[in-house]
């Protein structure tokens, strides 16, 4: 293991997510603030959803949903500015094996995540949200669905070859997913066919199990969610290891 | 323009002198509006945005229609009526407007922006085109842009919520009033960028906050009394409400006012306009 070499840099991906505040910092937060304020004029007097206070579900659900937009850009966008300036050989010539790579990423983008996260989080207070039931499940789902959206956001990267399909696939794919996963809405809300496929989407598991932590009460077994999540990662992160090491699209 | 200018246009290309060269042809006469000119600058702002439809048109319309969808399965049902109508039905004009507004924002932004950060710019300015011309040709392709998109938008989510037409007349109008506002706004915002951040920043904290807090999906109505009376200092909002006014037949304004609020503001815009562009600002440096 070349320790050196993975926390330089996981110090390089991290200390990246955290210049660029003015967008990645504060732009997230604000489109919450937006949603959060919008809903809250429309809905204040809403029915519960899934036996929790309308507010209190959208407000646990806008955290997960920013951990996991927030993961996915910090792997996703960095590799792809890399390869886009030529700068990514600075990362493949030296002795870095292909494991440490992948988990110099998912480690920046844990911290991004988790950094968002908690900042979402406090923003959110004046709209429900008070101090989590289960903290450490909250921390525990965030990590697990920051590096599954990390890992994520390392393969997109690796398949587009210009910003047109890195933006492309978070348009069409990766946001649509995300909002329909239950961050605004039960699941029980989609017609049957959708909840069936919402039940086999990793995605569903972490924000449930961010509003499991955080609220106490969630729509899926949290022990289940863990473990589709966990195997999520495992699989994503198994293609990723092979791309990496093959170098596909890094090494041409 | 007087014809006394256009004269002088011409003249800077190439200075009556009587060394002039055989066998060239003789400088274009510009009349008083430069038509070739200014119809090749739309033709290019209009292609611009049209060559990358997928990013231009197609990702903007599915963005509503996601919003859309997010709106009506959390709330579908769950809040009382708009104004007589249903919440989905109140919900998807505003939506097509905001879209529009944004993308007509994002026209003429983005376009200047690039193009001083490319150095292309030059190309624009070297040519005999007024002032006037450079601001009718972004302002059209922001505009163009932003009514392509609106009505992609509007023919997507009609399967899903068919909204009636009360007034085409005053949707047309609001679309373009709105639209241009945007477009001159966007222009203002690319001369002033110098790089992409710049107008992220712009985009993420003026335009976003503007056009999901001016009624995009609510009645100013729910507002608490001091934020009804900001609202109606916010042109967003009479944009958005003369235009969802002219589908379900009324608003929370009358239209005339939101007109003469409209076109009093696409006035001034256009004037400040001209001035940045006569100027150099950001441009001739």
């Amino acid at each position: 293991m070349h320790w050196r070499g993975l926390g330089a840099l996981y110090a390089r991906e991290a200390s990246r997510a955290v210049k660029l505040w003015a967008i990645t910092f504060l732009g997230p937060p604000l489109r919450v603030l937006l949603f959060a304020s919008v809903f809250t004029l429309i809905a204040a007097d809403a029915q519960p959803m899934a036996g929790l206070p309308f507010m209190h579900f959208l407000a646990a659900g806008l955290v997960a949903s920013a951990v996991l937009e927030k993961a996915f850009e910090a792997t996703g966008f960095s590799i792809l500015v890399d390869r886009m300036e030529g700068i990514i050989r600075d990362i493949l010539v030296p002795p870095l094996a292909a494991f440490e790579l992948m988990l110099a990423y998912v480690l920046s983008a844990i911290t991004a995540g988790l950094g968002i996260g908690v900042l979402v989080f406090a923003i959110l207070v004046p709209f429900g949200l008070a101090w989590p039931q289960r903290p450490l499940a909250a921390l525990g789902f965030a990590a697990l669905g920051a590096a599954l959206a990390g890992l994520c956001g390392i393969l997109a990267a690796l398949w587009s070859d210009k910003w047109d399909r890195m933006s492309m696939v978070q348009t069409f794919i990766y946001t649509p997913v995300l909002f329909l996963s239950g961050v605004f809405f039960s699941i029980e809300r989609l017609p049957p066919a959708l909840q069936a496929v919402a039940r086999l989407n990793p995605l569903f598991y972490v924000i449930d199990g961010v509003r499991f932590g955080l609220l106490g009460r969630g729509e899926a077994d949290p022990l289940l969610g863990a473990l589709v999540i966990a195997a999520s990662i495992l699989l994503l992160g198994a293609l990723c290891l092979r791309l990496l090491a093959i170098g596909y699209q890094l090494k041409s | 323009m007087a014809a006394g200018a256009s004269v002088a246009r011409v003249n800077k290309l190439s200075p009556p002198s009587a060394t002039k060269p055989r066998g060239f042809a003789p400088p274009r006469r510009v009349g008083v509006v430069n038509w070739i000119g200014l119809g090749t600058l739309i033709r290019r702002e209009v292609n611009r945005f049209l060559k990358v439809f997928s990013q231009t048109i197609a990702a903007p319309v599915i963005t509503s229609l996601l919003y859309l969808a997010v709106f009506i399965l959390a709330l579908g049902g769950n809040v009382p009526q708009v104004g007589g109508v249903s919440f989905a039905e109140f919900i998807a004009p505003g939506l097509v407007m905001m879209t529009m507004l944004t993308q007509a924002f994002a026209n003429t932004s983005s376009s200047l922006m690039i193009a001083k950060m490319q150095g292309n710019i030059i190309d624009v300015l070297m040519p005999p085109l007024s002032e006037v011309e450079l601001a009718l040709a972004y302002s059209a392709g922001g505009v163009i842009r932003g009514l392509v998109v609106g009505l992609a938008t509007a023919l997507a989510v009609w399967p899903f919520v068919p909204f009636g037409l009360a007034n085409p007349l005053l949707v047309l109008f609001h679309a373009v009033a709105g639209c241009l506002m945007m477009a001159l706004v966007g222009i203002f915002s690319g001369i002033w960028a110098e790089k992409f951040d710049h107008i992220a920043a712009v985009t993420n904290f003026v335009i976003m906050p503007l056009s999901f807090l001016s009624g995009t999906f609510y009645s100013i109505t729910r507002l608490p009394e001091p934020l009804q009376v900001v609202a109606h200092f916010d042109p967003f909002f009479f944009a958005i409400d003369g235009f969802r006014a002219g589908f379900l037949g009324h608003g929370d304004v009358a239209p005339w006012i939101g007109i003469v609020v409209l076109v009093s503001i696409n006035l001034i815009l256009f004037w400040l306009c001209l001035r940045l562009f006569a100027s150099g600002y950001r441009l001739k440096a």
